[in-house]
């Protein structure tokens, strides 16, 4: 949801560890993160503070995988990663390296996804680089029996990949 | 002996009792008397109690200070004090002040168990944010600026709140905190 910015982040984990000298909190074993409707379950989390408030959540796991609600009676976009970092301030959500998300109809796997938890913007790829190949999968939307004219192929799919993929998806 | 002067004795009896009472009560004999830990008395007690900890260039690396203290002779765990506060000195940051309810210093002054409710404290500076652990029953080692507990640990800075159940601490530079088990955060964002 858009308020989801607004709300604090809680954590729950085995164990923490807080260090003065690099200014971070690293929770480890089953940790499990909120902030509103965004949830994020992880092996491990590193939390970077700058002037004492949180600045970076970085998750590991095999894979760290995170779902939110995009807005009230919405479906929950859900995602994975080996790596995923959170940026509160920015809304911005980066999932690396075996990155997949699913959103409504669409699939999008890369190395490296960009998702905004405000306005549920999924980017993914990387223009500077080849290695961020971008693979969408697009299912047709289920026809519904009086739909007229179109003959219903639940298998034919609508495969696309390219280099970046940047959809808008309200 | 008249009547008289046998009442004189009475009353002047009495009133010696209750002065010499008063006395026992004002030099705190009794109360020392009532302190009998593990079936040995006090050898001796400090009211105001301070002592310093110097490193090897002579700074002052910790400060233990109580409102009472009251030394056992034989008994393994020492010197008793109530109100302790013990401070930690570090080169860049500001001082990290302990404050318990009891602690109790063993022979050799190597350890420090702190009992009851503690709080640890650190203000803040331009850098650094003011941190305040509230946790019981911490286990210090004044000598490695150590300090441990089992016991529910709780950890605020600026407006995060971390909490766990056991500790680990450093109080030197650079410090480290870890929370041992069922660790809770919480990092407000606005």
């Amino acid at each position: 949801l858009e308020s989801d910015a607004d709300q604090p982040i809680t954590i729950d984990s085995n164990t923490a560890t807080y260090d003065d000298a690099t200014s971070t909190s690293i929770y480890t074993g089953n940790v499990i993160s909120i902030q509103g409707t965004i949830r994020v379950n992880s092996d491990k989390l590193v939390v970077y503070f700058l002037d004492g408030e949180a600045d970076k959540l970085v998750f590991t796991g095999n894979k760290a995988k995170f779902k939110q609600t995009p807005s009230v009676g919405a479906e929950d976009v859900t995602g994975e990663a080996l790596t995923g970092e959170y940026y509160p301030k920015k809304n911005l959500l980066v999932l690396i390296k075996e990155a997949t998300v699913w959103q409504g109809n669409g699939t999008y796997s890369s190395d490296y996804i960009e998702y905004n938890s405000k306005s549920s913007v999924v980017k993914a790829g990387d223009n500077s680089t080849d290695a961020k190949r971008v693979h969408v999968l697009l299912k047709p939307k289920q026809k519904t029996p009086n739909d007229t004219g179109l003959k219903t192929d639940s298998k034919k799919n609508d495969d696309t990949s390219g280099k970046t993929s940047d959809q808008n998806l309200q | 002996m008249t009547h008289f002067s046998e009442k004189f004795i009475y009353i002047f009896l009495t009133g010696l009792a209750l002065l010499s009472w008063w006395l026992t009560q004002y030099t705190g004999l009794i109360q020392a008397e009532k302190e009998k830990v593990n079936g040995t008395y006090p050898d001796y007690f400090s009211k105001s109690y301070t002592k310093w900890e110097m490193d090897e260039t002579g700074q002052v690396k910790s400060t233990l200070t109580a409102e009472e203290m009251t030394h056992y002779a034989t008994d393994d765990w020492a010197t008793h004090t109530k109100k302790p506060v013990m401070t930690f000195n570090n080169e860049k940051t500001p001082p990290w002040v302990v404050i318990a309810e009891t602690g109790v210093l063993s022979k050799d002054g190597k350890k420090l168990q702190l009992n009851g409710k503690v709080t640890v404290n650190r203000a803040n500076t331009q850098d650094l944010k003011q941190l305040t652990i509230n946790t019981s029953n911490l286990m210090v080692t004044p000598e490695t600026s150590y300090a441990e507990t089992n016991a529910w640990a709780e950890l605020i800075s600026a407006s995060n709140v971390t909490t766990g159940t056991g500790m680990k601490m450093t109080f030197k530079e650079p410090i480290h905190v870890e929370l041992l088990s069922k660790v809770k955060g919480k990092y407000e964002t606005k």
